[in-house]
């Protein structure tokens, strides 16, 4: 399970998967009885991966905090028709899924500034000189960028964001087995498209 | 990057692979987000979004005290019948002062003399200064 907004002291680390936790069933079940205070647990465990999930697909800041707002407020609403014997995090991320594509639907016209990628890059050490470095970031954007959009969804939330596969597939929808079929292939055409700077990176 | 993929499990992170991505495009901007702000606006939407929980939270508040109003007021109301069904029949109308002064008129003289009476003080209380007359 992705824990959201425990670790606010370390704002630039991907959310750390923590065990279940027992008080969390507990909390839904007053929610489900119309004690809202005790949402707020619920919000600050899950923020963090919510908004994780809307970057992914949104690439924007500001949507996806809308997102996870929206997303929030939407479990809240429908709290009383979750199975309180499953985990909350898929049924949250789920929602934050169908929430942002349609976002990104209804805002299809709409130029959406990058989010700040660059930033973290050019803060972490690389190897060889600016230029090289800049030759990288391009090539990486571009591999992606060439990656079907489940395939990129996927090969991110597993191996930078810590979800494990039984997660991606609740969030997406989709057999975890496929989402393991799409980890494959991305990693396989990350592999070719990537070849020389992994040679030089390993 | 080794590649052995088994479809029943998840495979081993590709600490390789996360790496390359890191330095090149992958960063979610978590330092942008005020998390303790976006919590608390979450929570103030859904205080106002839920406004059934309020609502009962309110009325739990304040059940002690309706019970209690209910219970005086049932007892006072009882009290009230109790004493109204142990009077003797028309004494309860016949105390008034307006029904005492009316009854003494209508007893006292023939009918359409009191009636007269009455009608004539109405008439003089409306159109007339009091003690003028």
């Amino acid at each position: 399970m992705v824990s959201a907004g425990e670790g606010e002291d370390t704002p630039d680390t991907a959310p750390v998967p923590v065990p279940p936790d027992p008080d969390e069933a507990a909390a839904i079940v007053r929610v489900q009885q119309g004690e809202t205070e005790s949402f707020e647990l619920l919000v600050r465990r899950y923020m963090r991966g919510a908004y994780t999930v809307a970057s992914r697909l949104l690439g924007h800041h500001q949507d996806a905090e809308d997102v996870v707002q929206e997303a929030l407020l939407a479990a809240l609403t429908n709290i009383r028709t979750f199975d309180t014997s499953r985990p909350f995090g898929p049924w949250l991320y789920r929602i934050v899924v169908t929430r942002s594509l349609n976002l990104r639907k209804s805002r299809a016209r709409r130029q959406t500034e990058s989010i700040e990628r660059g930033d973290l890059a050019s803060r972490e050490p690389g190897p060889g000189t600016s230029a090289e470095r800049s030759a990288l970031r391009d090539a990486i954007r571009e591999a992606l960028a060439r990656l079907p959009e489940r395939q990129r969804l996927v090969v991110q939330l597993f191996e930078l964001d810590g979800f494990s596969g039984a997660e991606i597939a609740a969030m997406l929808d989709i057999p975890a087995g496929t989402v393991r079929w799409h980890l494959h292939e991305a990693r396989r055409a990350l592999r070719g498209l990537l070849a020389q700077f992994q040679e030089s990176d390993e | 990057m080794s590649d052995e993929m088994r479809w029943d499990e998840d495979p081993p992170r590709d600490e390789a692979l996360a790496r390359l991505l890191r330095a090149g495009d992958a960063a979610v901007p978590y330092r942008t987000v005020n998390w303790a702000r976006l919590s608390t606006e979450v929570m103030r939407r859904a205080r106002a979004a839920v406004p059934g929980g309020d609502w009962w939270e309110c009325i739990a508040g304040w059940g002690r005290i309706a019970v209690a109003a209910s219970v005086a007021a049932i007892l006072l109301s009882g009290l009230m019948l109790w004493r109204i069904s142990s009077m003797p029949a028309g004494e309860a109308v016949g105390t008034a002062p307006e029904s005492v002064a009316i009854a003494r008129v209508a007893t006292a003289y023939p009918v359409e003399t009191a009636f007269a009476s009455l009608v004539r003080t109405e008439h003089h209380d409306e159109f007339t200064t009091w003690g003028v007359r």
